[in-house]
Order: structure tokens, then sequence, then C-alpha cells
């Protein structure tokens, strides 16, 4: 059995860190949520302005 | 609008608890209310960051409308802190905007066909101005209006900001006024306060942040999900979101297994718990997902 990986968190050099891959996985959570299985998460569509972000 | 004015063209922004005391060419601990020549302006009013089309549960709204998708949009800054920010882009930073009128807003989500409008990414209190006349003009159209707060605001321009509100998601980050104060430089009690008064106007859903080693522990969740019960009804759906990195805070992603059993806690009390932002991403870029 493989140890296990501690996670080590990476900082980049302007000291903040990046949230792109959120929308991935929210997408994915939204999936689940709705019973009919309808793949919803693919319908987030961005319009204008900054993607990515949460809420 | 929301404010008292002093001698010197001094003025006191009244909209949220930090009640700003802004000299001339001051700007509030938003960062977007500033005053000038005496009277505060939302310098932000008409000003967005992100217009989408999302599905309604990401806000996260479970119990209102769901299944629809809704036209969500977004300004820039926020009166709180959260050094946890996942929005940090928009909130704590100058981002690059474009302009919209209140009456584009609703062009836009009638020739979508999407019956609802989202105030969120941004926190939509310091938007407070152009939120309402947007939600004025909703209410006209027949469409709703749904918030996505962090609840610090005021009683009194909330009740007014209500009246125009469907649905609400507030954002319950801890139960102690010590995280607040240290992590988001804010107070607690507002945003229970708000809680119930919006639980009194419209339909409300709670989000609650689980940071472990900061808000992880069983009485933490317990008292909270307690207060829940009793002042917002057995039947709050409750959305608990586990912490990533993000902005300026490091500490480890909450793991599953404590998303879990504050779940278990929460649902001693409440009749509907579910998990947020649930998966986790290591050193070696796996990720774990569990089904709700």
């Amino acid at each position: 059995m493989k140890p296990k990986k501690k996670f080590v968190f990476k900082i980049p050099k302007d000291g903040t860190i990046s949230t792109d891959w959120w929308n991935k996985d929210v997408e994915k959570l939204i999936k689940d949520i709705r019973k009919d299985g309808e793949e919803v998460g693919n319908k987030c569509t961005h319009i204008k302005g900054r993607k990515h972000l949460c809420g | 609008m929301w404010q008292t004015a002093f001698f010197n063209r001094d003025a006191v922004c009244t909209l949220c608890p930090h009640y700003c005391h802004l000299s001339p060419g001051d700007y509030g601990k938003c960062g977007v209310r500033q005053n000038i020549d005496g009277v505060i302006y939302a310098i932000n009013y008409g000003k967005v960051t992100s217009l989408s089309i999302d599905p309604i549960e990401k806000k996260p709204l479970y119990r209102f409308q769901s299944g629809t998708d809704t036209l969500s949009i977004g300004s820039i800054g926020c009166n709180l802190k959260c050094k946890f920010c996942q929005n940090f882009e928009i909130s704590q930073r100058n981002a690059e905007t474009f302009d919209m009128s209140p009456e584009e807003v609703i062009a836009e989500a009638i020739k979508l066909n999407l019956k609802t409008i989202a105030f969120t990414y941004n926190e939509p209190v310091i938007w407070y101005e152009f939120v309402l006349d947007t939600a004025k003009l909703a209410k006209d159209a027949g469409l709703f209006v749904v918030l996505n707060t962090n609840g610090y605001i005021n009683a009194r321009p909330l009740k007014v900001l209500l009246h125009y509100i469907d649905a609400v998601n507030i954002d319950i980050k801890s139960w102690y006024n010590g995280f607040y104060k240290d992590l988001c430089e804010a107070t607690v009690k507002p945003v229970l306060k708000s809680a119930i008064i919006a639980n009194e106007m419209c339909h409300v859903e709670i989000s609650c942040l689980i940071i472990e080693k900061e808000y992880d522990l069983d009485d933490d969740f317990k008292i909270l999900a307690t207060w829940i019960k009793d002042n917002l009804g057995v039947n709050t759906p409750v959305h608990l979101a586990a912490y990533r990195p993000a902005y300026k805070m490091t500490n480890e992603p909450t793991s599953i297994e404590t998303i879990i059993r504050a779940r278990n806690i929460f649902s001693k009390e409440l009749d509907s718990v579910y998990y947020s932002m649930i998966q986790q991403r290591g050193e070696n870029e796996t990720e774990k997902e569990i089904r709700i």
C-alpha cells in the first residue's frame, strides 16, 4: 500500500492562489444534484466578463 | 442612500455594520462607496465583472425554482475581508468591468428566457442601489430575484431591499465572533440578525463554511445547527461548504471525513443538510468525490 501523500500547497509568487479549477468541480456537483441526470453542469454559460467565479 | 451627514462634509455610511466614517474622497471598507463632496456614492453602480447563466443550484439554492437557470451577475468589492475568499479577484481588488443599466439586465434575462436574476459572485449588499433598482424593474417584469450574500448589512436597508427579493442564500461562516474578527474583519451578530429578518420576508437557505482547525469541532456544528433550527426553522436548507485554499489562507482543504461528520451532526437538528464544494485535491492532482 502506498503511503498517503501529505497535502502541500504551493503559494504563487504574488501571494495569492488561483481558483480557476473551481468551476470544473461545481459542474460535477450540480450534475449530481439534478435528479434527471441531465448534464446541467455544462449549462454554466459564460456571457461576458470574468470566468470561474464561485457562487 | 443610507448615510448620516456630519460637519465639514464628513459622512457615515449606515448601510452595513462597519459604519465607516468618511471624509470627502475617502472610501468605505468595502472599497466601492466613496464620499464625494459630502455625499456617499456607490462607485460600482452599473459596473459588472461577470455575467453568466448558472443553474440556480450553484448559488446554492436547492429549494427555490430548482431545475431552472439564473442570469447571474456580479460587480466588484466586498464589506468583509475574508482571508479565504474564493472570489478575491473581484471582491478584494480592482477588476475589469463593463457597464450595464438595470434596464439592460432585465432585457438580457428576458432575451435569454430566464425567470430569475441572481446577484452573486461579489457581495450584493455593497452594490445596494443597483441591486434595488434592478430588483424593482424585475418585479415589474415578473422575474424572480435572488441574492447570494454574507448578510453583513444593517436591518433597515435590508428590509427595504427584501421587499423585492424572492430568495436569499446567507453565508454564516462561523458561530464565533473571534472567527469573524480574525479572518473576516467583521462580527457575526449582524449576520445572524440578517438571517432572521430574511427568513421572515423571503425564502432563505444557509451556507456554512467548514475550515479544519478553525471551525471543525462537534460542538461548533451542534451550536450552529441548533441556532438555525430555533431561529429559522427545522426545514431550513443548509449547505455545508468545504474550505479550500484561496487568497491568503493556506490551511489544508477540509477533508471529506470532516464534512460527513458535520453533516451527521447538523442532520440531527435539521431536515435538509447538503454538501457543497466537497472534492479534495492534493499534491498528486487526484480528486475524490462523494455523491449527495
